[in-house]
């Protein structure tokens, strides 16, 4: 075979892929005793900029690893807790835990939400 | 897998792919509001994807409780067979433009051929890109699905907790949509019987189904996507 740039042989896609740029994660603690509108922040940078994200959410206190970046629980009566991230315009990752309700003293207990997160692009 | 012919490439597994991508911007009145955008896939597309309430500074993934750190702007992404339909609930009180982003996936069960885009030269594969790998995907229906007990939607034993994406089916108002699901978990109490929530494990993805209003409820069926990424 001739040498000829390797370059002119590219595969094309019929359609648009998900291409992972980016892992990160962080972990968020909100304290025993924090009252309704409490918020924990971390931030976590990621190094590409994301099309998109998928997102686990790790709870310390069930033990669970939820699909999505959006997860409430509820243990009593007095504790709501809440986690969610966002993508911020320096290019990382927020990522909030609080309490939620509307109606609750003080949380009993402390809980720390772990996020897993995976970045992506469109190729 | 349905349609295997619909994947370009195949790796050891099927590399992931979009049929729709739909990115634009929508102004909302003060109150909320929701538009369409057509679509003509010959199937429900599996949406999901994020949006800004600021002009493209912040953006926050879409899920039907909203989220509590976007400004008061709250949006969500449903499908039916025609229309992408993007829901903004507005609490701002003022005039709000939204910027949008939206992927959709093919349905394990859709039958039809995904029609090709038509920038097909735009897609050039790169081998020093990872590209996104489906491990498993399909359909589960509610009505199979055990009340108050975490029901196990598909067994993969990949030995970590991979990334996963999950879709309520339903009908309401004689209209079958589909929407990205959220995990609301209650250790106890009986206020709220709407709640349910998906569980990732090294082994297996399960999901706990609350109420039987739930189960004969407006919900037929999940659709869920795991990917061979480690996510947890």
């Amino acid at each position: 075979m001739a040498n000829i740039k390797t370059s002119n042989f590219n595969i094309h896609s019929l359609f648009p892929m998900p291409v992972a740029v980016g892992e990160v994660e962080v972990s968020v603690t909100v304290p025993g005793g924090s009252a309704d509108g409490y918020r924990a922040r971390a931030d976590i940078n990621l190094p590409i900029g994301a099309d998109f994200f998928r997102t686990s959410v790790t709870s310390s206190r069930s033990g669970r690893t939820y699909a999505g970046s959006y997860v409430k629980e509820k243990y009593s009566t007095d504790d709501v807790f809440i986690a969610d991230i966002r993508a911020t315009g320096s290019g990382g990752i927020e990522a909030l835990a609080g309490v939620y309700s509307y109606n609750i003293g003080t949380t009993s207990q402390s809980i720390t939400y772990t996020f897993h997160i995976q970045a992506y692009k469109l190729q | 897998m349905v349609k295997p012919d619909n994947f370009v490439i195949n790796s050891m597994y099927s590399m992931d792919f979009l049929c729709g991508y739909w990115e634009g911007s929508y102004t909302t009145s003060e109150i909320s509001s929701s538009t369409q955008i057509a679509h003509a896939l010959g199937f429900i597309p599996l949406c999901t994807g994020v949006y800004s309430y600021d002009g493209g500074i912040t953006w926050v993934p879409f899920h039907p409780a909203g989220s509590f750190i976007s400004g008061g702007v709250f949006t969500s992404v449903y499908s039916d067979a025609d229309k992408v339909w993007l829901f903004v609930a507005n609490f701002t009180g003022s005039q709000v433009t939204v910027n949008y982003r939206i992927f959709g996936f093919q349905p394990s069960d859709a039958t039809s051929p995904v029609p090709i885009p038509a920038q097909t030269n735009d897609f050039t594969i790169n081998t020093m890109n990872n590209y996104a790998k489906v491990v498993a995907m399909g359909k589960v229906n509610i009505s199979d699905l055990t009340i108050n007990a975490e029901s196990t939607l598909v067994t993969h034993d990949l030995g970590y907790v991979p990334e996963a994406l999950v879709w309520m089916d339903f009908t309401g108002d004689g209209v079958r949509t589909c929407v990205e699901v959220e995990s609301i978990y209650y250790a106890s109490g009986e206020e709220d019987t709407t709640w349910s929530y998906f569980c990732k494990t090294s082994s297996a993805l399960r999901y706990f189904l609350r109420s039987s209003s739930m189960k004969d409820g407006p919900i037929n069926a999940l659709h869920y996507r795991i990917y061979g990424d480690q996510n947890g």
